[in-house]
């Protein structure tokens, strides 16, 4: 069983993008559409979050987690 | 004409509510986790209707206000907590589910077999409960202000924010707040779009868009850490460890864990996960608003930052989007502040109460959770009076407090051989960390950068796990019940 969630450590990932790179980003001078960058960095930080539980979603339901399995 | 559109919004939508919560108020399981009944949609407000309170539009515009960057950790909040979410929700939802727990203390009370854990936690919950319910009433304050006047006292704003507080939850539950929850979403998203769309020309941008120019052209370095006071401790580290601990300590809020209870399976809990974040792009708009009013050299009463979006709004806007605002800001803080008292009744009555009054009855439990609210409401007001903290230093002090039972959370799921009485010295320990004057001096020096939070709730974790290592090993009753029935 434990094997099969493997899958599941790819939600360090969210962490790795909006929390690890912050200071890497902060100093970054573009700013597309006059949005600082840092801000630009959050916003797809959402969505990468968004597509990295869906991409685990898919993956669990692959491994046939079901409605009651925590 | 502010004040007909504000009555008309508030009053409709709880009658709409009252209407649809009908026949759930009857016993504490429909009252309180909506009978484990909540599907994909009903769950999916019921969790917006958790993260889009007052904090998120009023909070985070006067952080964007006064300090530019750091309301970015707005964007953190909700994407990294459904991330922990996706992971801890279904288990939690699952012990709830075979266990029949209800608060969040049965869960402690339950999972480590001893019931004055429960009392504990359920101590250490209501506390965090009441220090979060005063972002609402702060809020709720400004809001009664901007629609009746600033002829009205702030301490009798506070008093009157509270009493609609009070009428709203006790007329009904959980499910009344779902259907307010799900009204005020659709409402703020309007409010906050149209908003956004017309800001540009009271301000003398160019595009919505513009103002981020205008702003940073004003203010150079507002949109990079640490924001528009360059001498701020709200630098990258400040943004790295608060997210850290925001997203940490969310579902371990009492009302976040019995939300996990109402979800009828644990897919749709999964389900919800992938889409919630997305929800929180839209405070993409409310910074830029946060922009703007600092663009438009807003000063709202007494510098007070919290208030810096309605005084740009009641400056700059219509009297009749002004009622609208006025009337989604009341939901925004009715709806999220009903549940946080609800959530502090059952857990006085139920984790308290009962464990020296086994005999009560569930009729005089219910009686007991709804008399206690108006105590809590009442300790919250008498919080809220004279003070003019920013709505997310409030919001993170609610986090730290909370951060506290997230070791025991966790580790419940992770780790076996968790004993309560760990659990219970490394609460002492991080709330010794958290507020003994000593350790907040010597982080302040070491480490002013720090979210406190973050840092007791390590202490706290150290220590729970060294107690468990060095106590001799015990049985695990709560998982073995586990063991059998799968």
């Amino acid at each position: 069983m434990a094997s099969s969630r493997a899958h599941r450590w790819l939600l360090v990932l969210p962490f790795v993008w909006q929390v690890g790179l912050v200071p890497v980003v902060n100093d970054v001078p573009y700013a597309p559409l006059h949005i600082p960058f840092p801000m630009v960095w959050q916003l797809a930080g959402v969505v990468f979050t968004s597509v990295v539980i869906a991409v685990v979603y898919r993956l669990d339901k692959r491994a046939g987690v079901t409605d009651e399995d925590a | 004409m502010t004040l007909t559109i504000a009555l008309v919004i508030v009053l409709g939508t709880v009658a709409g509510a009252l209407a649809f919560g009908r026949r759930a108020t009857a016993d504490m399981t429909n009252w309180a986790v909506g009978g484990r009944r909540f599907g994909t949609l009903l769950f999916w407000f019921m969790n917006a209707g958790e993260v889009y309170t007052t904090f998120a539009v009023l909070g985070i515009s006067g952080y964007a206000w006064a300090l530019g960057a750091p309301a970015y950790l707005a964007f953190t909040s909700v994407s990294l907590s459904y991330a922990i979410g996706y992971w801890l929700m279904p288990k939690i939802w699952r012990a709830g589910r075979r266990d029949d727990l209800l608060t969040q203390a049965d869960f402690f009370a339950s999972h480590y077999s001893a019931r004055w854990l429960g009392v504990v936690t359920a101590v250490v919950g209501i506390a965090a409960l009441v220090v979060y319910v005063q972002i609402q009433l702060v809020s709720l304050s400004l809001i009664v202000r901007l629609t009746l006047g600033a002829a009205v006292p702030p301490t009798l704003a506070v008093v009157i924010g509270a009493v609609l507080m009070l009428a709203f939850v006790l007329l009904a539950g959980l499910r009344s707040a779902a259907f307010s929850a799900g009204v005020k979403d659709v409402l703020m998203v309007v409010v906050v779009v149209v908003l956004a769309a017309t800001a540009a020309g009271k301000v003398g941008a160019a595009s919505p868009l513009d103002i981020f120019r205008l702003a940073e052209e004003q203010h150079p370095g507002i949109g990079r850490f640490p924001g528009l006071d360059p001498s701020s401790p709200t630098t990258s580290v400040w943004l790295m460890t608060s997210a850290l601990n925001v997203a940490l300590g969310n579902w371990v809020f009492p009302h976040l864990f019995q939300v996990s209870y109402s979800a009828k399976s644990a897919t749709s809990i999964r389900r919800n996960a992938v889409w919630q974040p997305l929800y929180s792009l839209a405070y993409f708009f409310i910074i830029m608003l946060g922009f703007a009013a600092l663009v438009a050299n807003t000063r709202p009463e007494g510098g007070d930052l919290n208030g810096a979006l309605l005084q740009f709004v009641a400056d700059k806007f219509p009297a009749w989007l002004v009622g609208l605002v006025a009337g989604t800001a009341f939901l925004l803080a009715l709806a999220p502040g009903s549940v946080l008292l609800l959530t502090s009744g059952s857990l006085f009555a139920r984790n308290i109460v009962r464990p020296f009054r086994p005999g009560l009855s569930d009729r005089a439990t219910l009686l007991l959770s709804r008399a206690s609210m108006v105590v809590f409401a009442g300790v919250a007001v008498w919080l809220t009076i004279g003070q003019q903290k920013s709505l997310v230093d409030i919001l993170l002090s609610a986090y730290s407090a909370i951060g506290m039972l997230a070791p025991g959370v966790f580790l419940a799921f992770l780790w076996r051989r968790t004993s309560a009485v760990a659990v219970l010295l490394g609460i002492a320990a991080g709330f010794v960390a958290l507020l003994a004057p000593f350790a907040k001096d010597f982080w302040a020096a070491r480490l002013p950068e720090w979210e406190p939070g973050l840092i007791a709730l390590a202490v706290n974790t150290v220590v729970v796990v060294v107690v468990t290592l060095v106590r001799p090993r015990r049985e695990a009753p709560a998982e073995e019940r586990e063991a059998v029935a799968h």
